[in-house]
């Protein structure tokens, strides 16, 4: 059998990782797209192109991911005894 | 009286209507989970359900104490006030659900049931001993009563704005300023203070854990429904979110300030309510629109009254309002009532700028601090926007992490039956969170179109805006319901950090370290008046609660992540973590993070401290924690061997 604090600290790692994929997405897109001005509304869906490409796509990514990893990748432990109070 | 009832409108019977139900919901709910106690382990029952929860009810009470009531209340008040930014400040959520549940959740589950703990100082009791337990304990009793005080002083003006209309309210509240020693008390405050408090003490006290959770199934479904209903109401008011984004690509912030109104000449007294439009015409220059957003009561003994006021800016945005008005104008303020003094201020940043509201990083008010030297500090700060790229990675760190370091939260990991249950709870969490709140922003952003002037009180934006939709789409009733979802995200919160405390007590101090061998009839009695106990002391201290509730919200919120989550990471991770490293990282993170704090107080002489590199207080509190107690462990004795294999193989066999 795995070792299950193996397991843990697999997922931990892909957790950190992913954050640091996502956050550095989310800030590199808001500051960097171009703004949105009366001028030039660059929209997409109604809302800002900024927010969509920086905020509400990686939000919807990071959701598929999160069901992806929550259902493939991360493992089920053997059932615990609990021991009593 | 019964004239009075039948007076009321219908406003006031929905939200009553509403109210009852949602009541009777929670009673029942709380009920039932108590005739759950019968026959089972009182202790493991009362404060863990005995572990027994699928994920359905484990995704909704994680996502309910999760939202607290800063989520309907200072959450929409930012969005009001900033825009779309707040779409980044907010987006560290998306990762919640893994960081909060993924990194700690598996092994803290294992190791709670390997050892028999049900909260988490017993956890850190069988790890290194009591020393560290009782410093988790007081650590936990201390900062959440600093974030208890706020919630119960929020879910009162909730409960007030949704019984505000409501005849039999207003006799109530007013027959309070009639009992000797409250004539000038808040009486409407004070009687939803009450309410609010016997509700949530009795349903908890009653049901335990299991009440706690099932409560906030049924709060979690009327947040997401509340926010989903909204969203549709406020799209279909503001002729889609093209619409209202190009009109908020055109708005100027407004001017922030006071106006004088003086009473000419008349008799008796005259009210100009809050949100009261009113113009300043002067020849051959365009007419200034102005928005009341506070009360004034002019009489004989008070010929002039000081009123807080909003001056909208932007042309087009005058234009579109005065055109609900049939000569282009708003009525003319009462006769005899003229405008005296003004004093108006303009924005910090984005003044005169089109587009503030649509792009990074947002729109800042000016300094509402009599506080000199805090104005100016607030004025430096200003000058780089309401959220510049280091303060976005900040919160970018805040949001995940610091919900992976809620004690309140772990207790949750404790709770869960299987693996499964927690893989599939991280799912539904995922699709919780992004139902509630990116639909927000949308919601919020579009308030400024259908609520406009409501700057100096954006914390009223929640219920200004829930009225403004339901009665524009011609179902007032719903407002009732709608205002309902605040309401019960303060309680979900509420009714799980007094457990948490009563716990702390009856578990952590008395059993643990007075009487062992306690009946659990004495624990069950215990646990009775202490919750009772703790809800008598918080209502108490909220009848008069400190100002700047949300400051101490962020400050007891961060400071308990900071004091937990690397001890817990280094709990349930490191085999060479010991007791002086565990106490080291706790102490030194939470000295850290208090010491902005202090600073802020000797700087400006309030608790409001300043970020450091663009990074905020928690997360160097963070930082540091980690770094003192890696050091500390390493300089330290291991602990023995004996003792870490009786804790580590549950997890490694």
């Amino acid at each position: 059998m795995k070792p299950i604090k193996d397991d843990a600290v697999r997922e931990a790692c892909w957790i950190v990782v992913s954050w640091c994929v996502f956050a550095f997405w989310v800030l590199t897109a808001c500051y960097w797209l171009p703004p949105t001005t009366v001028e030039s509304p660059r929209m997409i869906l109604g809302m800002p192109m900024w927010i969509v490409l920086g905020v509400a796509l990686p939000w919807s990514v990071a959701t598929a991911f999160t069901i992806w990893f929550s259902l493939a990748m991360m493992t089920d432990d053997p059932e615990a005894e609990t021991k009593d109070d | 009286m019964t004239e009075t009832w039948l007076l009321a409108d219908s406003r006031g019977i929905a939200s009553l209507t509403s109210f009852a139900i949602y009541t009777g919901m929670i009673l029942g709910v709380a009920w039932l989970s108590h005739s759950y106690l019968s026959g089972r382990q009182f202790a493991s029952e009362y404060y863990l359900g005995s572990r027994g929860f699928g994920p359905i009810a484990f995704t909704l009470t994680f996502g309910a104490t999760s939202a607290s009531a800063g989520s309907f209340a200072g959450f929409p008040s930012l969005i009001y006030t900033h825009g779309w930014v707040l779409g980044l400040w907010i987006a560290g959520y998306a990762m919640v659900p893994l960081t909060a549940m993924g990194l700690l959740g598996r092994r803290l589950n294992r190791m709670s049931r390997s050892c028999g703990a049900i909260t988490l100082p017993d956890v850190l009791r069988e790890r290194y001993g009591s020393k560290v337990s009782l410093v988790a304990t007081m650590l936990i009793v201390f900062l959440l009563s600093f974030y208890l005080i706020p919630q119960f002083k929020i879910a009162s003006l909730i409960l007030d704005q949704l019984l505000a209309d409501v005849p039999a309210f207003v006799t109530l509240t007013t027959s309070v300023n009639r009992v000797p020693g409250l004539e000038t008390a808040d009486g409407a405050y004070l009687v939803c203070l009450l309410i609010f408090a016997v509700l949530v003490v009795f349903y908890t006290t009653v049901g335990g854990f299991r009440a706690v959770v099932w409560t906030d199934v049924v709060q979690g479904v009327v947040m997401v429904a509340g926010v989903l209903v909204l969203l549709a109401l406020t799209l279909s008011q503001v002729g889609g979110l093209g619409n209202a984004t190009r009109k908020l690509a055109e708005m100027m912030p407004p001017k922030l300030g006071t106006v004088l109104f003086v009473r000419a000449s008349g008799e008796g007294s005259v009210e100009i309510p809050r949100m009261t439009w009113f113009a300043i015409e002067t020849p051959g220059e365009p007419l200034r629109l102005l928005r009341t957003n506070s009360n004034a009561s002019l009489a004989a003994d008070t010929p002039e009254f000081v009123v807080k006021v909003v001056e909208i800016m932007t042309p087009e945005e005058i234009e579109s309002i005065c055109s609900q008005w049939p000569d282009g104008r708003p009525p003319a303020l009462p006769t005899g009532i003229r405008i005296g003094s003004q004093s108006l201020r303009e924005y910090a940043y984005g003044a005169g700028k089109r587009g503030v509201y649509v792009n990074v990083p947002g729109p800042v008010p000016p300094a509402d601090s009599s506080n000199v030297k805090l104005a100016e500090q607030q004025l430096a700060m200003a000058a780089f926007g309401f959220l510049p790229l280091g303060l976005a990675l900040s919160f970018f760190a805040h949001w995940p992490f610091s919900t992976a370091g809620q004690p309140g939260n772990m207790v949750r990991l404790m709770a869960f039956n299987t693996t499964r249950t927690m893989r599939r709870s991280i799912t539904l969490l995922a699709i919780y969170f992004a139902l509630i709140y990116f639909p927000l922003v949308i919601i919020f952003c579009c308030a400024r179109i259908v609520v406009p002037g409501l700057e100096q009180e954006p914390d009223r934006i929640m219920p200004a805006m829930t009225f403004a939709v339901s009665e524009a789409a011609n179902v007032p009733w719903l407002a009732g319901i709608l205002v309902a979802a605040p309401f019960a995200a303060a309680m979900s919160t509420v009714d799980s950090f007094m457990l948490m405390i009563s716990s702390s007590f009856v578990r952590d101090i008395y059993q643990h370290h007075f009487n062992p061998a306690a009946s659990e009839r004495t624990i069950k009695r215990l646990s009775y008046c202490c919750m009772v106990v703790v809800g008598i002391v918080v209502t108490i201290a909220a009848i008069n609660p400190p100002k700047f509730l949300q400051y101490f919200i962020v400050f007891a919120g961060g400071g308990l992540s900071t004091s937990f989550l690397v001890p817990m990471i280094m709990t349930l991770y490191w085999r060479r973590s010991n007791t002086p490293g565990v106490l080291a990282a706790m102490l030194g993170g939470l000295f850290v993070y208090l010491s902005f704090y202090l600073v802020a107080f000797i700087r400006v002489n309030e608790l409001k401290p300043l970020p450091l590199l663009w990074l905020d207080q928690f997360v160097w509190g963070v930082i540091a924690s980690g770094v003192i107690g890696i050091v500390v462990t390493l300089l330290t004795s291991p602990p023995a061997k004996e003792k870490v294999d009786q804790f580590f193989p549950a997890m490694e066999s």
